[in-house]
């Protein structure tokens, strides 16, 4: 029942992935990868990791994904379609996402295939009975543990800081210039700022 | 449900992204395919913590998803500069189309 | 920079003095080039001049500890020479004494010493000339650091213990010949003159570079001390063979060598840049002629004498070139009208004695060393002289001149006793080295050289008392009287300042306290060293020694010295006889001058033949299929390849395209293939 869940689990994940790289409509191939995060959300939910699947709703969807939809309503028009990708281009991606495939499946095989020997083998209640699985309590305190993940915790919080400083830099107009005149608003109307971005 | 198929399902996403990125020629789309690539690597890291790498009689799960939950902060980090980005090269071009923005050509 | 090395039992302080002789004229260049130049010319000049007072000083203390130290002890110092210091400078093999290493030391031995003693005691006086001379010049402070350096070269050249060392200052004195001669870089005959000078000296340079690398790898060392042993010739003494053509490796060397002699001492047929050298300023003419550039081949032939002794051949050469040098130029000196060119054909005929002096054998080797000296002195204070006079009519034509002695009188006292002495006139220092020259010659049977040397001290002491009694006496100008060197003299016309105007004509202290001071040494110089050059001034070796004895026993030629005497006078009466009484050369019927005359004024059309088989010959026969070459297989293969390099590129920036997805694609198959090679994937 579990196995079959999963597996209807991954049909979906993937076909939404599909949609989100084949789209010729910028908004719906958001929306596909809206689904493929909440896929795996649920896919997080199904290996027992609950923290990590809150995150992904909160952090991915909450923000990352509001922010996608928003550039994406800022830059283009809803009902606009993307031109299709060159023969050439579609034959050179084919053949890059067939090698990471190999590649990739080829690796999957070799670690899984040892380590689901080695629970296979390993007399069951060993590690089946929740050893693997991360409470969020004991996250908790590895995460503020001086020991533990308390210094990567500390300078991730430094590293958002420096992003968010950095986005904002990058994507305000060129106000720092005296004189451009450019007010605040969308980047629609702001099209005229000279000395925004690199000189062409 | 084991590594492997866990491994394999994230193999395929990998792949789909990477066939997304190297054809659209929108950035945000092009950044959306990158998503799917970090989500496939997520995938990889709770899989690991759940099942163990080779060293099942060892496993520390709270490392593993510790470290999903850094590379999912990293990748808010990223989106959030990478959507600026967009923003300003949208602002200053009109378009979003990757194939014009070569400034680096040779 | 590694081992210092003071030899014996001199001491610290003497190795001190040797770098201060060689720091000074170099902290000068460098302190008045680099700095006081720009700022003050004046400056600048009195500097040069006082550091080259204390090169001076030095050098005295030199030549005084040299006698003390190690002429007196011939026990301790049996080739009466010493080894300041030496440096190694770079070592291509295992060790300092390897092969090709080139080193740089203070070799103390006769002839450096003597060296050592002209050169900074004539460089002195022509500094503190030029204080004078360089007065008005505005570039004056370009001129100073520039003759410190002339100076500092030559220093380094007599002094060094190796033929690297001595290659290196060689090419130093060269550079700096060049940048003197074509010091009024403005003017185009003088630019010409000096690229003249400096190509001509390479080209021989190159054969003496050919020549220094034979000899030293053969030799096993390039250190003076090996390459003048027995061993050293014997080493180099076998033939070698290349197919057809077979040589002697010694008489090759020492050839190669003795070209870069030839060239800068200006023999036959090299000997075209020295006259047209006299675009330079006058204190430079003065340097080159007397004591640096020219002086340095017959030094370097000395300096080799040895190994040269060993090889016939080279020595033959040696003899026939400095013969005929000496005959040819005082042949051309005689209807020169040009002040300086006049001097400079007398130099070449000077030379040429010294030469064919080495070349007649280890007889005459001091007697040659002996000249060199007593002509620095002479020749220098008669190119000062001749500035001084130039300085004051504003012209380098004799035609121009005339009736100076009441104008300039300690000039003409002065230059008198210089003419005399060039002359071989007793008791002036000429006669004696001269006569030592002839000497030498006849004791050793070289009758042909010895009859070009008395041909030459006949023809020497006409034209310089020709040169003399048109400067000095009879009335000022009569430009073109004879028809026959019009041509001549239109050529070395145009001398330092084109408007020259009749301006009082004045006698400048710093300009004639040197040539005061040169006529004493001019006077009596020979009379006085004569000794210590016959006793002391030997070619290193054993054998050799004895063999400079038996030289002075030449009890036999007691007629020479009258003989050479009645030449001299000879040529003087002549002299006074078509110049000095009539005041306008040889009368020639009809007025147009014979064929022969043309042809000597004209220097029997060496300059002329060079252009023509420059232009002609070496024009069309060779460097037009040359350009060819150069145009179509060289310059064509070489844009063959930066056409396929580029083409090559092109393709490649292709991939620098720019497009990102490009770069990720192939960014991730690059991925891929590294996990091929480690093994990871399919």
């Amino acid at each position: 029942m579990r196995d079959f869940f999963f597996y209807g689990l991954c049909a979906v994940l993937l076909g939404l992935a599909g949609v989100t790289v084949l789209s010729r409509n910028l908004f719906r191939s958001a929306l596909g990868l809206l689904g493929v995060l909440l896929c795996t959300a649920v896919l997080f939910l199904l290996l027992q990791a609950e923290m990590v699947a809150l995150v992904q709703v909160m952090v991915y969807i909450g923000g990352i994904m509001i922010f996608v939809l928003y550039a994406v309503l800022l830059t283009s028009e809803l009902g606009g379609r993307m031109a299709s990708p060159s023969p050439l281009k579609i034959g050179l991606a084919v053949v890059v996402a067939a090698v990471a495939l190999g590649m990739l499946a080829g690796l999957a095989k070799k670690a899984g295939g040892s380590a689901d020997r080695v629970r296979a083998e390993s007399p069951a209640g060993s590690v089946a009975a929740g050893a693997n699985i991360a409470s969020m309590k004991s996250m908790g305190e590895r995460l503020l543990d001086p020991r533990g993940f308390l210094v990567p915790f500390e300078l991730i919080s430094v590293l958002l800081l420096a992003a968010m400083v950095g986005a904002i830099a990058v994507a305000r107009e060129a106000a720092v210039v005296p004189g451009a005149g450019a007010g605040e608003g969308g980047g629609g109307k702001a099209a005229s700022a000279p000395g925004q971005g690199r000189p062409a | 449900m084991n590594l492997t198929s866990c491994l394999m399902l994230s193999a395929a996403l990998f792949a789909i992204g990477a066939y997304g990125l190297v054809t659209r020629r929108n950035m945000i789309a092009a950044l959306m395919s990158l998503e799917l690539m970090v989500n496939a690597a997520l995938i990889n890291f709770v899989a690991f913590a759940r099942f163990g790498g080779g060293h099942a009689a060892a496993p520390d799960p709270e490392a593993g998803s510790l470290f999903a939950l850094f590379a999912v902060a990293v990748t808010a980090a990223e989106m959030a500069l990478a959507l600026a980005i967009v923003i300003a090269v949208h602002r200053q071009r009109r378009h979003l189309d990757i194939r014009d923005l070569d400034g680096m050509h040779g | 920079m590694g081992d210092s090395t003071v030899i014996g039992p001199l001491g610290e302080n003497m190795g001190l003095i040797g770098y201060g002789i060689l720091a000074f004229p170099l902290l000068s260049f460098l302190i008045n080039g680099l700095w006081l130049g720009r700022k003050s010319p004046r400056a600048s000049a009195w500097t040069a001049a006082a550091l080259m007072g204390l090169t001076l000083a030095l050098a005295v203390l030199l030549a005084n500890a040299y006698r003390g130290i190690v002429l007196a002890n011939p026990g301790a110092f049996p080739a009466r020479a010493a080894l300041l210091w030496e440096h190694t400078w770079m070592s291509f093999g295992l060790g300092t004494d390897s092969v090709l290493a080139a080193k740089a030391g203070f070799l103390l031995d006769p002839i450096s010493v003597m060296m050592v003693f002209v050169i900074s005691c004539i460089s002195f006086l022509v500094h503190v000339y030029s204080i004078g001379y360089m007065h008005d010049d505005k570039s004056a402070g370009r001129f100073f650091p520039l003759l410190s350096f002339f100076t500092f070269a030559m220093l380094g050249m007599v002094v060094s213990g190796n033929l690297i060392q001595t290659f290196f200052f060689w090419e130093l004195v060269g550079v700096a010949s060049y940048l003197l001669i074509g010091f009024w870089y403005a003017k185009p005959s003088a630019v010409a003159a000096s690229k003249k000078a400096f190509i001509l000296t390479r080209l021989a340079d190159a054969f003496f570079l050919i020549g220094m690398l034979v000899v030293g790898i053969s030799a096993g060392g390039f250190g003076f001390d090996r390459l003048n042993s027995p061993e050293a010739a014997a080493a180099l003494n076998h033939t070698v063979g290349a197919g057809f053509l077979t040589f002697n490796l010694l008489t090759v060397g020492t050839l190669g060598i003795y070209m870069g002699a030839w060239g800068k001492s200006a023999m036959f047929p090299f000997h075209v840049w020295l006259p047209d050298a006299m675009e330079g300023p006058t204190p430079v003419s003065s340097l080159i002629h007397s004591a640096t550039m020219v002086v340095a081949g017959v030094f370097l032939t000395a300096r080799l004498f040895p190994l040269f002794s060993a090889a016939a051949h080279t020595l033959r050469v040696v003899e026939c070139t400095g013969a005929f040098t000496a005959v040819f130029a005082a042949a051309i000196a005689c209807t020169q009208t040009d002040l300086k060119r006049i001097l400079a054909f007398s130099t070449l005929s000077q030379l040429g004695l010294m030469m064919f002096a080495l070349g007649t054998g280890a007889g005459a080797y001091p007697a040659s060393m002996f000249h060199i000296f007593t002509h620095a002195f002479f020749k220098c204070l008669l190119f000062l002289s001749a500035g001084v006079v130039i300085h004051a009519i504003h012209s380098n034509d004799v035609r121009d001149a005339g009736g100076m002695r009441k104008a300039l009188p300690r000039t003409y006292w002065a230059t008198l006793i210089a003419v005399l002495a060039i002359s071989g006139i007793w008791p002036f220092s000429g006669f004696f080295s001269k006569e030592e020259i002839l000497h030498a010659a006849f004791a050793s049977g070289h009758y042909g050289a010895f009859l070009a040397g008395l041909c030459t001290s006949g023809l020497t002491a006409f034209y310089m008392s020709r040169y003399f009694f048109l400067v000095f006496h009879g009335t000022r100008g009569f430009h073109g009287a004879y028809a026959g060197s019009a041509a001549a003299g239109a050529a070395g016309h145009g001398g330092k300042d084109p408007d020259a105007h009749a301006h009082p004509v004045r006698e400048g202290l710093l300009m004639t306290l040197p040539i005061l001071i040169l006529a004493v040494p001019s006077a009596l110089i020979g009379y006085f060293s004569k000794g210590f050059f016959m006793r002391a001034v030997l070619p290193s070796g054993s054998g050799t020694a004895e063999a400079g004895g038996e030289a002075l026993a030449h009890g036999g030629a007691a007629w020479l010295p009258a003989v050479a005497t009645v030449l001299a006078l000879t040529g003087v009466a002549v002299s006074w006889y078509w110049y000095g009484m009539k005041k306008n050369g040889p009368a020639f019927p009809n007025g147009k001058a014979p064929a022969w005359y043309r042809i000597l004024s004209n220097k029997f059309y060496i300059d002329e033949l060079y252009l023509f088989l420059a232009k002609r010959v070496g024009a069309r026969l060779v460097a037009a299929p040359a350009a060819w070459v150069e145009r179509r297989i060289v310059n064509g293969a070489f844009d063959w390849v930066t056409g396929a390099i580029k083409r090559m590129a092109f393709v490649q920036s292709l991939a620098q395209s720019g497009q990102v997805q490009l770069y990720i694609a192939v960014a991730l198959l690059g991925l891929y293939l590294l996990s091929r090679f480690a093994g990871l994937a399919f």
